[in-house]
C-alpha cells in the first residue's frame, strides 16, 4: 500500500514537474519570441506570401519616397529654382558603395529648340503606329518591332504626355490599345514573346518579317519590364492591364537559378529550342535591372564581371571579359546602354526609391558610365572627330551597324552584326549625343547639341544621325532613336525617369496563389532586403593613363 | 565613251541600296528601309561559294536583317555574303582594308562589283565589264606587280576578252596613268573571286559557271526525302562541268532581271489568291512528275513551233539564191519535210537536254543553236563564194616561179640526251657556287 502511494506520489510530483516545466517553457518562448502571423519569423505558405510588401530602401531606412514630378506644364516657374542637384558633395564612392558623379545632368524647363525636336520625334510614333495593333514599326515604313523597340515607342508616349504634346485620353487609348495587344501576342512556344512581331497583324514573324518564330531576347525583354515598371509605378491606373500582360509569360527559362539571363533561338538542324546565355557588359546589367524591378533575382547577371579594360585615349573603357571565339557573342562597348541605366533608372539599383538623384546607388554603372562619355569626349578633344557611339540602323545593306568604342580588340570599331569592318558607317548617332547631353552637362556636349537637335524630317522624325565622314545624315528613322531622344528631353525636366510604386500591394504578386502556375513559370515573391542586388563597387582610374 | 554609259546606269539601277558608298545628302521620299524585304533574298547561304565556306548567323539587335550569312576564303580572299547579295571580299578576315564590296539590285541577280574608282558588272553575254571613275580619252593602263609593269590595250574598258580578264585576275595593281602622271591605282586583289561571284550570283549559285579551277565543293546539298526520286535531284555530287569564263553560260542580266520580276509577280499572284479564297484557299499544290512532264511537253512543242517559224521565215528571206548563180536543181523545191525533221530533231535535242541534263530552257536552246550553226559550217566552206577564191589563189600559186620556193632548212636531230632540264642546270650552276 506504502509502495502503491510512493509510486503515486513520484508520478505525481514527475507529472507536475513536467507539465510546468513545459508551461514554463512554452511560456518563456511565447514571450520572448512571438511569432505574428505575417511576421518576419511566419514561414509563410505561398498561398500569403503576395500580400507583404516589397522592401525599399525608403521603407527598410525609413526614408521619404521620391515624389512623381509634375508634368512640365504643371510644373510652377520656379520649379527648378530649389532643385537639389547636389553641386557640393564630392565625387566618388560612399560606404554604402553609391556613386557620386563628376557630372551633373541638365535639368530646366525645354527651349524652343528641344521642344521642337520632342514634337518631330513624338510624330515619328504618331506617323508609324499601326491603329489596327497599336504596335510602332521599328524602322519607318518596315512593319515590325521588337519588345526593345517597343519600350521605346512607350518612352516616347510617357514623355510626349508628361511634356504636355498630348494629353491623357489620348496617352491612355495609345497604352491601353497597346497593353492589350501584347496580352494577345502568341507567344514562342508558349514561353516568352517572340523576338519580332509584325506590327499590322500581330503575329509572329522571322528577321524577314515572314510568319515564323525565332526564339526571345532576354535583353528585350529586361527592357520591356525596365517601362512596365516605368508606366506602372506612374500610372497605376494602368497597373492591371500591365500585371496581367506579364502573368501570361513564362520565366522559367530566363532567369537561371545563378541569376544569369537567358534567350532562345532555334535550333536550325533539329528546330529544337536552345537557350543560351545572352548579354554582355552593358547591356546585361541594364536588363537585369528590368528583371529585378520585377522581383528577380539576376544577380550575376548584374555583376560586372568577367570584365576586362582597354587603355583608350587616356581612359580604361571596361569591356566584357567573356571571349568572343568561344562564347560566340560580340562584346561591343556603345553608349546606349549605359544611357539607358542614367536616365530611366538613374544609375540606382532596383530597390532604390528614396536617395537624391545626384547620389546612384547603382555606384559601379555611374562609375563606367563616366569613362564612356570621357573617352568620348577625349576623341574630340585629341582628333576632332565629334564621337557619340551607338549601335544604330543604316540606310540599306547591312542595315544594322554596331557602331563601337571598343570591340574585337580595337578602338573606334564599326562593325556590321556579321562582323565586317565598316568605317564608312561611323556616324554622330542622335540618340547617344542627346542622351550625353542629357546626362553630362558639359562643353562639349553643348556641341553634339547643336550638331543633332535640329537633324529632324518635319515628316518623319528624327534622323538616326550624322556620318562621321562627311556622308551626310544618316536617312532613316527608328523608333529607338526618337523613343531615347525623348526621354532624354524628359530627364532634363524631371530626371530618373523610374518613379517609386505607391501602392501597398500588386496583382503580379498575389495571383495565382491557389494554383501551381507560380511555381511552374517561376513567378517571384515580393523582394526583401535579403533578394537585394548587391551593390558594389570596382576600382576607379584615379588619374589619366596613357 | 560607250563604257562611261553602262555603269552610270547601273550605278543608277543599284544607287537605291549603297548608302555607305555615296553621299547622303538627300531627302528620300520613300522610306529607305523598303529595301529589306523578303523577296531580296536571291542566294540560299547554305549552298557554299567554294570549298570551306559556311553558313553562319547574325547577331541582330534591331526587328529586321538577315538571320544567316556565308563566310570562307577563296584564291586568297576572305569573303562574306548575305542572302541579297551583299558581300565583301577583302585579304584580311576583318574585311577591312582592299575591300570588294558586291551589292545587288533588290530583288534580281543583277549585281555589281566596286572598289575605289573600279566597278565591275557583267554583260549580257556574262563578260565582265569594267568601268572606271575620272578617266579621260588617252589614259593609259597597266598592271604592275612589283616594279614590274604590264601595259594593257585600251580595250579593257570593253567587255574583257577570257585572256585579258585573266591578266587581271592574277593580281597586281591596275595603274591608270595621264601622260607621264599617275592618276590612280586600283588592286586588283580579289579580282577573280568577286568576278566568280558575280556568275555565280546571276546563274544562281549555279558551279558550272565557275573557272575550271574554282575550289568547288564536293557535295551538294542533301536532298530531301520528299525530292529524292526526281530526277533534277540527281545531282552528282562531284565538281560539275566547268565552263570557260565568259562562254555566255551566265544568263544575261535582262535574263536575270525578268526572272526575279517574275518570281515576285507570281509570289503576288499566288498571295492575291489566296487572300481572295479566304481561309479555306488551297494552297498552290505541287505539280506531279507527269504534270511536269506534260508542261515541259508542252512548252517543247510551243518552242518547237516557233523554231519552225523562224527557219521558215530565214529560209523565205535568205537572199543566196539571187546573189550566187547555182543549178535550179541544186535548191530543194520543197523544204517543208527537211525542216519539220530538223525541228523535230531540235526539239528532241532540246527535250534530251532539258529533261536528262537538266540545263536551263535559254541554255539548252543556246546549245542546240550552237550545234546548229557548227553543223551547218562544212556547207558554208563549199559555197561557191569560196570555190572562187580557191581558183585565184591556184593561179597565183601557178605563176610564182619554182626558184622561189626555197626549201626550209631541215632542223639537226637532237637526241633526247642532249637535252638538260633547266631546273638541272640551275641547281649545277648554284653548287658551283
Amino acid at each position: 500500500m506504502a509502495l502503491s502511494l510512493t509510486i503515486s506520489v513520484t508520478l505525481a510530483v514527475a507529472w507536475f514537474a513536467g507539465t510546468s516545466a513545459k508551461s514554463f517553457l512554452l511560456a518563456h518562448r511565447e514571450v520572448h519570441n512571438p511569432i505574428i502571423a505575417g511576421g518576419h519569423l511566419d514561414d509563410l505558405p505561398a498561398v500569403m506570401r503576395g500580400n507583404i510588401p516589397s522592401v525599399t530602401t525608403s521603407l527598410l531606412y525609413d526614408q521619404p519616397r521620391r515624389e512623381k514630378p509634375p508634368r512640365m506644364c504643371e510644373m510652377p516657374e520656379d520649379y527648378f529654382d530649389t532643385l537639389d542637384q547636389g553641386r557640393q558633395v564630392a565625387a566618388g564612392y560612399t560606404n554604402r558603395n553609391e556613386y557620386v558623379r563628376k557630372y551633373r545632368p541638365r535639368r530646366g524647363f525645354l527651349n524652343d529648340r528641344e521642344l521642337r525636336a520632342a514634337q518631330v520625334a513624338w510624330h515619328y510614333f504618331e506617323k508609324f503606329t499601326q491603329e489596327t495593333t497599336g504596335l510602332a514599326n521599328s524602322v519607318g515604313n518596315y512593319p515590325s518591332t521588337t519588345l526593345w523597340d517597343t519600350a521605346s515607342y512607350i518612352a516616347g508616349a510617357v514623355a510626349a504626355y508628361e511634356l504636355c504634346l498630348i494629353e491623357k485620353p489620348e496617352f491612355d487609348r495609345r497604352m491601353t490599345l497597346l497593353l492589350t495587344t501584347i496580352k494577345g501576342l502568341e507567344l514562342f512556344r508558349k514561353e516568352m514573346p517572340n523576338k519580332v512581331y509584325h506590327t499590322k497583324t500581330g503575329a509572329k514573324v522571322d528577321y524577314t518579317n515572314k510568319a515564323g518564330e525565332i526564339g526571345f531576347s532576354a535583353l528585350d525583354i529586361g527592357r520591356f519590364l525596365v517601362w512596365m515598371r516605368i508606366l506602372k509605378n506612374r500610372y497605376p491606373h494602368l497597373g492591371n492591364t500591365i500585371d496581367s500582360v506579364l502573368l501570361k509569360w513564362d520565366f522559367s527559362n530566363t532567369v537561371s537559378d545563378e541569376g544569369l539571363l537567358f534567350g532562345a533561338y532555334v535550333d536550325k538542324e533539329t528546330g529544337e529550342t536552345v537557350y543560351a546565355q545572352e548579354g554582355r557588359l552593358g547591356y546585361e546589367e541594364y536588363a537585369a535591372k528590368g528583371f529585378a524591378l520585377w522581383g528577380f533575382r539576376p544577380i550575376m547577371a548584374h555583376r560586372a564581371e568577367p570584365f576586362l579594360t582597354a587603355s583608350i585615349m587616356g581612359i580604361q573603357v571596361p569591356y566584357d571579359g567573356r571571349d568572343p571565339r568561344v562564347f560566340h557573342s560580340q562584346n561591343y562597348v556603345v553608349t546606349e546602354s549605359y544611357l539607358q541605366d542614367g536616365l530611366e533608372l538613374g544609375f540606382d539599383m532596383p530597390h532604390d526609391d528614396s536617395t537624391p538623384l545626384w547620389l546612384h546607388s547603382d555606384g559601379w554603372r555611374a562609375e563606367f558610365a563616366d569613362r564612356i562619355y570621357q573617352v568620348q569626349e577625349n576623341r574630340w578633344r585629341r582628333t576632332g572627330f565629334m564621337t557619340a557611339r551607338s549601335e544604330h540602323n543604316v540606310k540599306g545593306p547591312p542595315y544594322f551597324t554596331y557602331d563601337t568604342i571598343f570591340s574585337d580588340g580595337y578602338p573606334w570599331n564599326t562593325v556590321t552584326p556579321r562582323g565586317d569592318y565598316t568605317p564608312d558607317h561611323a556616324a554622330v548617332a542622335a540618340k547617344a549625343a542627346l542622351g550625353l547631353w542629357a546626362l553630362w552637362d558639359t562643353e562639349y556636349t553643348d556641341i553634339l547639341y547643336d550638331a543633332i537637335i535640329e537633324l529632324y524630317n518635319p515628316e518623319n522624325g528624327m534622323y538616326e544621325g550624322l556620318y562621321e565622314r562627311g556622308q551626310g545624315r544618316v536617312e532613316i528613322y527608328t523608333a529607338n532613336n526618337n523613343g531615347i531622344i525623348l526621354t532624354s528631353l524628359l530627364h532634363k525636366v524631371q530626371g530618373k525617369i523610374l518613379t517609386p510604386y505607391t501602392g501597398e500591394t500588386e496583382v503580379w504578386y498575389t495571383a495565382y496563389r491557389d494554383q501551381d502556375i507560380r511555381e511552374r513559370r517561376r513567378y517571384p515573391d515580393p523582394p526583401q532586403r535579403d533578394d537585394w542586388l548587391p551593390a558594389l563597387r570596382h576600382s576607379t582610374q584615379r588619374e589619366q593613363d596613357y | 565613251m560607250a563604257h562611261m554609259i553602262f555603269p552610270v546606269v547601273a550605278l543608277v539601277m543599284i544607287g537605291a541600296v549603297a548608302p555607305p558608298l555615296a553621299a547622303q545628302t538627300q531627302d528620300t521620299v520613300t522610306a529607305p528601309e523598303d529595301s529589306f524585304s523578303l523577296e531580296a533574298a536571291i542566294l540560299d547561304t547554305a549552298i557554299p561559294f567554294a570549298v570551306g565556306a559556311h553558313e553562319a548567323r547574325q547577331e541582330l539587335r534591331g526587328a529586321f536583317g538577315w538571320p544567316t550569312f556565308q563566310e570562307g576564303l577563296v584564291e586568297g580572299v576572305y569573303f562574306r555574303f548575305d542572302p541579297d547579295g551583299y558581300a565583301r571580299f577583302s585579304p584580311t578576315p576583318r574585311l577591312d582594308v582592299d575591300v570588294f564590296e558586291v551589292i545587288c539590285r533588290p530583288r534580281t541577280h543583277v549585281c555589281m562589283a566596286r572598289k575605289g574608282a573600279m566597278t565591275l558588272t557583267l554583260t549580257s553575254t556574262g563578260q565582265v565589264q569594267i568601268a572606271l571613275e575620272n578617266i579621260a580619252e588617252g589614259d593609259q593602263f597597266s598592271v604592275a606587280e612589283g616594279i614590274s609593269e604590264l601595259q594593257l590595250p585600251g580595250s579593257i574598258l570593253q567587255p574583257l576578252e577570257p585572256r585579258l580578264e585573266l591578266l587581271l585576275s592574277s593580281g597586281g595593281d591596275l595603274v591608270v596613268r595621264r601622260g607621264q602622271k599617275e592618276v590612280d591605282r586600283i588592286s586588283l586583289e580579289g579580282f577573280a573571286a568577286v568576278s566568280a561571284y558575280l556568275r555565280w550570283v546571276a546563274s544562281q549559285q549555279d558551279y558550272s559557271v565557275l573557272p575550271r579551277t574554282w575550289p568547288i565543293p564536293n557535295a551538294a546539298p542533301a536532298p530531301t526525302s520528299a525530292t529524292l526520286t526526281q530526277t533534277p535531284s540527281w545531282q552528282s555530287p562531284m565538281p560539275q562541268p566547268v565552263n570557260p569564263a565568259g562562254v555566255g553560260t551566265a544568263p544575261s542580266p535582262e535574263v536575270a532581271e525578268v526572272r526575279g520580276e517574275l518570281r515576285v509577280l507570281r509570289e503576288l499572284m499566288l498571295q492575291t489568291q489566296t487572300a481572295g479564297g479566304g481561309a479555306g484557299a488551297a494552297a498552290p499544290v505541287p505539280l506531279t512528275p507527269e504534270e511536269q512532264l506534260r508542261d515541259l511537253q508542252q512548252a517543247m512543242a510551243l518552242l518547237s513551233e516557233e523554231i519552225s517559224r523562224q527557219q521558215a521565215s530565214l529560209t523565205a528571206a535568205a537572199p543566196a539564191p539571187a546573189m550566187v548563180p547555182v543549178q535550179p536543181v541544186a535548191v530543194p523545191v520543197t523544204p517543208e519535210p527537211e525542216q519539220v525533221s530538223e525541228a523535230h530533231r531540235m526539239a528532241t535535242q532540246l527535250e534530251y537536254l532539258m529533261t536528262e541534263i537538266g540545263l536551263a530552257p535559254d541554255v539548252a536552246l543556246m546549245l542546240v543553236q550552237q550545234n546548229s550553226a557548227t553543223a551547218m559550217a562544212p556547207i558554208e566552206t563549199a559555197m561557191p563564194e569560196q570555190d572562187v577564191v580557191n581558183d585565184i589563189l591556184d593561179e597565183l600559186r601557178a605563176q610564182i616561179p619554182e626558184t622561189a620556193l626555197v626549201p626550209e632548212p631541215q632542223a639537226p636531230a637532237v637526241s633526247e640526251a642532249e637535252y638538260q632540264l633547266l631546273s638541272d642546270y640551275f641547281r649545277s650552276v648554284f653548287a658551283q657556287k
